[in-house]
């Protein structure tokens, strides 16, 4: 087993990067596509790049053209993002863990408290409480980023009880929620896209999902 | 999950300093007493109010954990929802929750494309006060601005939705309401208003008829009230083209040819007449023109006419008349479908009648009962604002200033006929006319020829599909409201018992906003107030009398529980009707001078056409309200597809068997639905239950004409919509 206390910074930071992405990706929405897909491109080539993942390969590609389309272009990239994530028609893949996980499918599920518990754990609560669920994926995004800026914060501090309590908290985190739904959302989104963007997209979330699950196996970060 | 105080003081500590070092778009440091103590919150319950268009009101017991709604129950101290709910009630953390409710204003480019934005609130104002200024501005008047509101929520304080328009000066309204009102003009014709029984009231009954009425589907908290009657031995009789469910638990049961109710009635009161069962001391005494709808009677109606008429054998309408006028008291029910006819209004003036020929009327235990509106009493204060200094208004007959009114159950053609100046813009609140209005192709249309078109939902529908931009509606568990009843006699109290979801407004805080925008653009263009908490608008709703009526000294007495106003159990007991006559107008001059038979008369059903011979009836479905709840998944899993009910003789003449696929149509237009083959509807009618499914384009609109009803226009300000006389053709598809 690999010692987290060993955890290459770079390993971090290329996670981190590509989370904090993600999620400022559907934060922002499909209407900052413009700001927000840069990011993430070359968040994603950085994550790719390391892991030498030839599965990302196409989706690198595509996602590199997407990057220079046009303005038309991403307008369109807008209404797609709308139609599969926020409405106002029924949303093909609603990015929210209760609705994935809840037995009921529906907005504010346990997942949800749950969500907020972890928050709370590290005195955190969404700015929005209350209106905006917290299980809504950019926040998970953005909690999971934060987990591993503070691991990568505490090796540098050479903590290791600190390291040790964020590299569980941000395994657990993965495990209880995001490892459990995200590939669910990805193969919704995968099948409901008209947009290679998106294609593209939920081949990363995918891959993420599958990547961190064999870590968290292996023991690796 | 679960903490230990070692790993919570750990994680703590380290938050502190990584607030500086990580950028959080999404997440802030929280208050130190909450993660300090991450356990549940205990269980709060908040009272509630059903505020949809309905008979039953219910009060409801709303339960909230964590700030989520979790449950809701009906509310034990309502004494007519006695604790219980409908399965609507129920489903309603489904409908909160719902993954498809509307979050965010959103803007579709063009209308109609399904290419929808995201915007700011602060976008959506700007872009909607604009357009208004620039209406404005071209027309010199805010008249080419249009607002179709109804049911969709009857809050007391959603009437500030009307208040939004009268704030910006004077608009076009659509005006009237469809479900109810050629009813309510009989009834006011014949007594003043519209003005039933407490419903409770039914326990003291010895014989109850309901008319054209399917409370176990639409008011079933009435059953109970029925159950008891019948259990001290009360005959329940139900008249119905339908065998309803209702009808299917009834003692009899009548089937009687849609729109000849009256004619039934007719044949009641001959038979009555005929053997002196009349309570000439009660007709007599309290009522105008008795004797003279006697004469009429004797002279032109025969038992054999009324049962070729209405298709229900003589004898039973004997037997129907023998019991309605010997046992007594005797209560009638009369519903809302049976007015939806060219000869709507006339029959429920008939049956009116009939329960005054057997005294009665005024009797606990008894009434003719159709609704009331006597505990709205409300100041309607969000509703009333004045128009901004030098607004132009429409010059209306009387010469006055004001509103330019247009018919609501003529919306389309109404809207498009308008010229000077031309309608432009419509919001639409609380109403989905693209499902719920006649002639579905018209409204499409018409919809098509607006500049701008404003939607408030809390769901994508049709309306919402026709529109430029929709705002995202609180559902009434978000907001602060008061609800009366038009049935049942109580009243109570909304609390807000979750925060707003997403970025969710009541109809009052967009209209705050839309003011604060438009004086910003232009000052003095918006005179609704700018300020107030949800509490204080609907504080504000209370008057002295309102408080009296319910016994209270303050509002906030209500969130102990719901209370029933201080009225008689039984309407028009105190003899006192509000007619010109002060007496019950069975002769009724106001009726005469609206062009309308004096007396309760017979009037003639609409005929089918010959190349339309079958009429289609689209009556209110067990698990939905218009397009309101079918889409949740509850009801799409109970019920997932639309159908249409056709008798089996009826289907082998067109080839038709059961799970067919049929083709219903006529000149307006057509729909394809599954068919299923029962005798609950007879030969020459074929049903289908309005509703709006989930991701289907079906709509029994889309076949239906703007027919108007026969009355309407006294009480409500336009006829009804003769929904009931719809004919089409069917075809195995």
């Amino acid at each position: 087993m690999i010692s987290y206390e060993h955890c290459p910074q770079q390993v971090l930071k290329v996670n981190a990067d590509l989370l904090l992405s993600l999620s400022v990706l559907f934060e922002k929405g499909g209407e900052n596509l413009h700001q927000t897909l840069g990011p993430f491109v070359k968040s994603c080539a950085a994550f790719s790049d390391y892991f030498k993942l030839e599965k990302l390969l196409l989706s690198k590609e595509t996602l590199a053209n997407c990057l220079k389309a046009d303005r038309n272009e991403y307008v369109l990239m807008t209404y797609e993002f709308n139609r599969l994530f926020v409405g106002p028609t029924t949303p093909e893949a609603p990015p929210y863990e209760s609705i994935y996980l809840s037995p009921d499918h529906l907005m504010m599920g346990e997942q949800m408290l749950a969500v907020r518990k972890f928050y709370l754990q590290e005195n955190l609560q969404t700015a929005g409480k209350g209106q905006e669920p917290d299980d809504f994926i950019a926040t998970e995004f953005e909690f999971a980023a934060y987990l591993l800026s503070r691991i990568m914060e505490v090796q540098g501090a050479k903590n290791d009880r600190q390291i040790q309590l964020y590299i569980n908290l941000y395994h657990e985190f993965w495990a209880r929620h995001l490892s459990l739904w995200l590939g669910l959302f990805a193969r919704r989104v995968c099948q409901s896209t008209r947009h290679p963007v998106f294609s593209a997209l939920s081949e990363v979330l995918d891959t993420l999902t599958t990547l961190n699950a064999i870590k968290h196996e292996g023991g690796q970060l | 999950m679960k903490l230990s105080r070692r790993k919570f003081l750990g994680g703590a500590a380290a938050a502190v300093s990584s607030l500086t070092l990580f950028n959080f778009n999404l997440l802030t440091n929280s208050p130190p007493a909450s993660a300090s103590d991450p356990t549940s919150e205990t269980m709060k319950t908040f009272r509630n109010v059903c505020p949809r268009n309905c008979y039953d009101t219910c009060g409801m017991i709303t339960y909230v954990q964590d700030g989520i709604l979790k449950k809701v129950e009906g509310d034990p101290k309502h004494g007519y929802t006695n604790g219980k709910l409908c399965l609507k009630g129920y489903a309603y953390p489904r409908r909160v929750y719902s993954p498809d409710r509307i979050k965010y204003p959103m803007k579709q480019s063009p209308r109609g494309s399904g290419n929808w934005t995201r915007i700011s609130w602060d976008e959506a104002m700007d872009t909607i006060s604009k357009k208004i200024l620039d209406l404005k501005k071209r027309y010199g008047s805010t008249l080419p601005i249009c607002l179709d509101k109804y049911s969709g929520n009857f809050g007391i304080v959603h009437y500030g939705i009307e208040g939004t328009m009268s704030s910006l000066g004077y608009t076009t309204r659509a005006l009237g309401t469809p479900c109810w009102p050629a009813g309510i003009d009989a009834q006011t014709y014949d007594f003043g208003t519209l003005y039933n029984n407490d419903p409770e009231d039914m326990v003291n009954a010895n014989y109850i008829i309901l008319w054209g009425q399917n409370a176990a589907w639409t008011a079933i908290h009435s059953i109970p009230f029925i159950n008891k009657a019948r259990e001290r031995g009360a005959k329940l009789v139900v008249i119905d083209p339908i065998v309803t469910s209702t009808a299917s638990k009834a003692d009899l049961y009548i089937q009687v040819n849609p729109s000849t109710d009256g004619a039934l009635a007719l044949g009641m009161a001959r038979y009555i007449i005929d053997n002196n069962w009349v309570d000439w001391e009660y007709g007599r005494a309290n009522s105008v023109g008795f004797d003279e709808w006697v004469d009429y009677i004797k002279k032109s109606i025969t038992l054999d006419w009324a049962s070729e008429k209405t298709g229900v054998p003589k004898d039973i309408i004997m037997e129907i008349a023998r019991e309605y006028a010997t046992t007594k008291p005797a209560s009638m029910w009369v519903g809302y479908g049976m007015q939806r006819h060219v000869n709507g209004g006339q029959n429920v003036r008939i049956i009116d009648a009939l329960g005054v020929l057997t005294g009665n009327v005024g009797k606990s235990g008894g009434g003719v009962n159709y609704g009331h509106l006597e505990t709205w009493g409300f100041n309607y204060n969000a509703m009333i604002n004045p128009a901004p200094k030098g607004s132009k208004g429409f010059i209306g007959p009387d010469g006055k200033e004001g509103d330019r009114n247009i018919n609501m159950n003529n919306f389309a053609h109404d809207v498009t006929a308008q010229s000077d100046p031309p309608v432009k813009m419509l919001w639409l609140a609380c109403r989905n006319p693209g499902a719920q209005d006649p002639d579905t192709h018209a409204i499409e249309k018409m919809f098509a020829s607006m500049e701008f078109v404003v939607t408030v939902d809390s769901f994508f529908n049709k309306t919402v599909e026709m529109s430029d931009i929709v705002l995202p509606a609180t559902t009434h568990f978000e907001d602060w409201d008061v609800m009366a009843s038009y049935w049942h006699y109580w009243v109570g109290i909304n609390q807000r018992a979750i925060e707003p979801l997403y970025e969710s407004k009541s109809d009052v805080e967009i209209a705050i906003e839309l003011s604060k925008k438009m004086n910003k653009l232009e000052p003095g263009s918006c005179t609704f107030p700018t300020s107030g908490t949800p509490e204080e608008w609907l504080a504000k709703e209370f008057n002295p009398g309102i408080l009296k009526m319910l016994g209270i000294k303050d509002y906030k007495e209500l969130i102990d529980g719901p209370r029933k106003a201080n009225m008689p159990s039984a309407a028009w007991s105190d003899g006192k009707f509000r007619t010109p006559s002060k007496k019950i107008e069975i002769h009724c001059e106001l009726a005469a001078k609206n062009g309308l038979p004096a007396l309760p008369i017979w009037v003639e059903e609409m005929k089918s056409p010959v190349k339309y011979p079958i009429r289609f009836i689209t009556p209110h479905p067990q698990h939905a309200l218009h397009s309101q709840f079918q889409n949740l998944d509850w009801m799409m899993t109970t019920n997932p597809e639309p159908k249409v009910e056709i008798h089996p003789v009826l289907a082998a003449q067109y080839g038709i068997a059961e799970g067919n696929m049929v083709k219903i149509y006529n000149d307006l237009g057509s729909i394809t639905v599954k068919d299923h083959l029962t005798r609950t509807t007879s030969p020459n009618v074929v049903v289908s239950y309005e509703s709006w499914y989930k991701n289907s384009n079906f709509n029994v609109n889309y076949t239906l004409k703007a027919t108007p009803s026969d009355m309407g226009k006294q009480a409500t300000g336009n006829n009804g919509v003769a929904f009931h006389d719809n004919f089409v053709m069917i075809e195995k598809a």
